[in-house]
């Protein structure tokens, strides 16, 4: 059996904000959420899908996404999550914050002290 | 809290069919996930249990999620039940003001409720983070158990080359494991799997007894206690099958070769039920031919029967039925797995 691959592991709090770009796309059931992950992110990320399901019932109570059940693809019951609002708002929100520290650990990884004076 | 936020959670939380109410079910949802992993892997051309373990390397443990999603939602609704109260309330000084008649009976009934539900979920969360330090069980080595048994027709006679298809449940360290064997009986029709290990001193088995032409039947232990109780001998004595035929036919009525069929469950006009789990199902997994037929001499007329179908490309899918003759054609629409 082909060994389990090791986990990359993911900044802390970057996976709620990845559940809601995901869910910009349109409403999905945990499953495709995790597919979706997996194949945007060229398999990079490797994490245990099963924790998507507390971020996203988390993500829920917040008010960020609303869930329904419905039939799937192949025509079982599954819980589709979709953004709302609140959840669009939260998601500009973080994606701002996640630009911005993206930019500065940028300017620190390519600080020469040259450039500075 | 904003407007739009507050017409989010109202909207979204008070839908009848929202998972904060109470007819969603966080297992489901954790187990239409997994079943999918599995079936991936299956597709890959994985053997179940290789398909499982790596299902369970890929999700996690489904039990961990399982508990993590129900604290959340009990904590919600824990969290949101006073709000309702004060707007009950608020309700209830209106009324007052306004000198209509008081719903305070009814008031006081729904505080009776939203205590007796805040008292029980406090008990199932004290009961989920009890049941651990509960268990007078010491931990300690693997003990094996050997079981045994024998399968027999109606006659008394010893049935040979009959397969028995056994599932193992464990719970070490508290999770629940559950393992697959197989074996086939002797030229007496005895059987015997020695040395299966229960981890810890509960254990469960479920035997299944199969052989083409006799109704299948299982038989469910369930030991507990130390040391490890040995399983009681199993004798199963199998009746003659009706002739069953089972067709698949696609949407426009043309018959499906290459779908997999296989037994799952046989509920006899006695109200007994005999189970083959899905796990560890291959040795009774049928193809349809060319014209979309497989028998299934496997059960009694007047069973109600149900069956694993994987049509080719497909998911598996069960399907019931029940079985109405002693020479029934059971046709299924590809529409209706």
């Amino acid at each position: 059996m082909e060994p389990a691959r090791s986990r990359n592991p993911m900044p802390q709090g970057s996976l709620d904000m990845l559940i809601l770009r995901t869910l910009v796309i349109g409403p999905q059931h945990g499953y495709a959420i995790a597919r979706h992950l997996h194949a945007a992110s060229k398999a990079f990320i490797q994490v245990e899908e099963g924790s998507l399901y507390p971020a996203l019932h988390r993500l829920e109570h917040r008010g960020w996404v609303c869930a329904e059940w419905g039939p799937s693809e192949a025509n079982r019951r599954a819980k589709f999550y979709s953004l709302t609002r609140a959840g669009r708002k939260a998601l500009a929100a973080e994606t701002t914050a996640w630009q911005e520290m993206q930019s500065a650990i940028s300017s620190v990884m390519n600080y020469r002290p040259a450039e500075t004076g | 809290m904003s407007i739009a936020e507050f017409w989010d959670r109202v909207t979204c939380g008070w839908r009848p069919n929202s998972p904060t109410a109470p007819g969603g079910d966080v297992n489901d949802e954790l187990m239409f996930h997994f079943r999918g992993l599995v079936n991936d892997r299956l597709a890959e051309g994985l053997p179940f249990e290789a398909a499982w373990e790596r299902a369970e390397q890929q999700f996690g443990s489904v039990r961990r999620y399982d508990s993590e999603c129900r604290a959340l939602d009990a904590a919600q609704r824990f969290n949101w039940r006073p709000l309702l109260l004060l707007v009950s309330l608020g309700v209830v000084a209106w009324a007052w003001w306004s000198a209509v008649e008081l719903p305070g009976r009814r008031l006081g009934s729904e505080l009776r409720l939203l205590r007796q539900e805040v008292q029980a979920l406090r008990d199932v969360q004290l009961a989920r983070t009890e049941r651990p330090s509960e268990s007078p069980v010491p931990p300690q080595t693997p003990a094996p158990v050997d079981l045994a048994g024998a399968v027999e027709g109606a006659d008394g006679k010893p049935l040979t080359e009959a397969t028995i298809l056994v599932i193992l449940k464990t719970w070490p360290g508290g999770r629940y494991r559950q393992e697959a064997f197989t074996a086939t009986t002797d030229a007496d029709g005895r059987f015997q799997l020695p040395h299966l290990v229960p981890m810890d001193g509960q254990y469960a088995i479920l035997v299944a007894a199969l052989k083409d032409g006799f109704a299948f039947k299982s038989t469910y232990q369930l030991k507990r206690g130390q040391p490890v109780a040995q399983p009681d001998p199993i004798v199963l004595t199998l009746e003659q099958a009706s002739h069953v035929t089972v067709v698949l036919r696609d949407a426009d009525g043309q018959p499906i070769a290459d779908a997999l069929v296989a037994p799952s469950e046989r509920k006899s006009r006695q109200g007994e039920d005999h189970l083959i789990y899905f796990q560890g199902s291959e040795p009774a997994r049928r193809t349809t031919d060319a014209q979309g037929r497989v028998r299934l001499d496997c059960f009694l007329a007047g069973d109600q029967a149900e069956i694993y179908v994987q049509l080719p490309g497909d998911n598996w899918n069960s399907r019931r039925f029940e079985i109405s003759g002693d020479d029934s054609v059971v046709e299924l629409a590809a529409s209706d797995t």
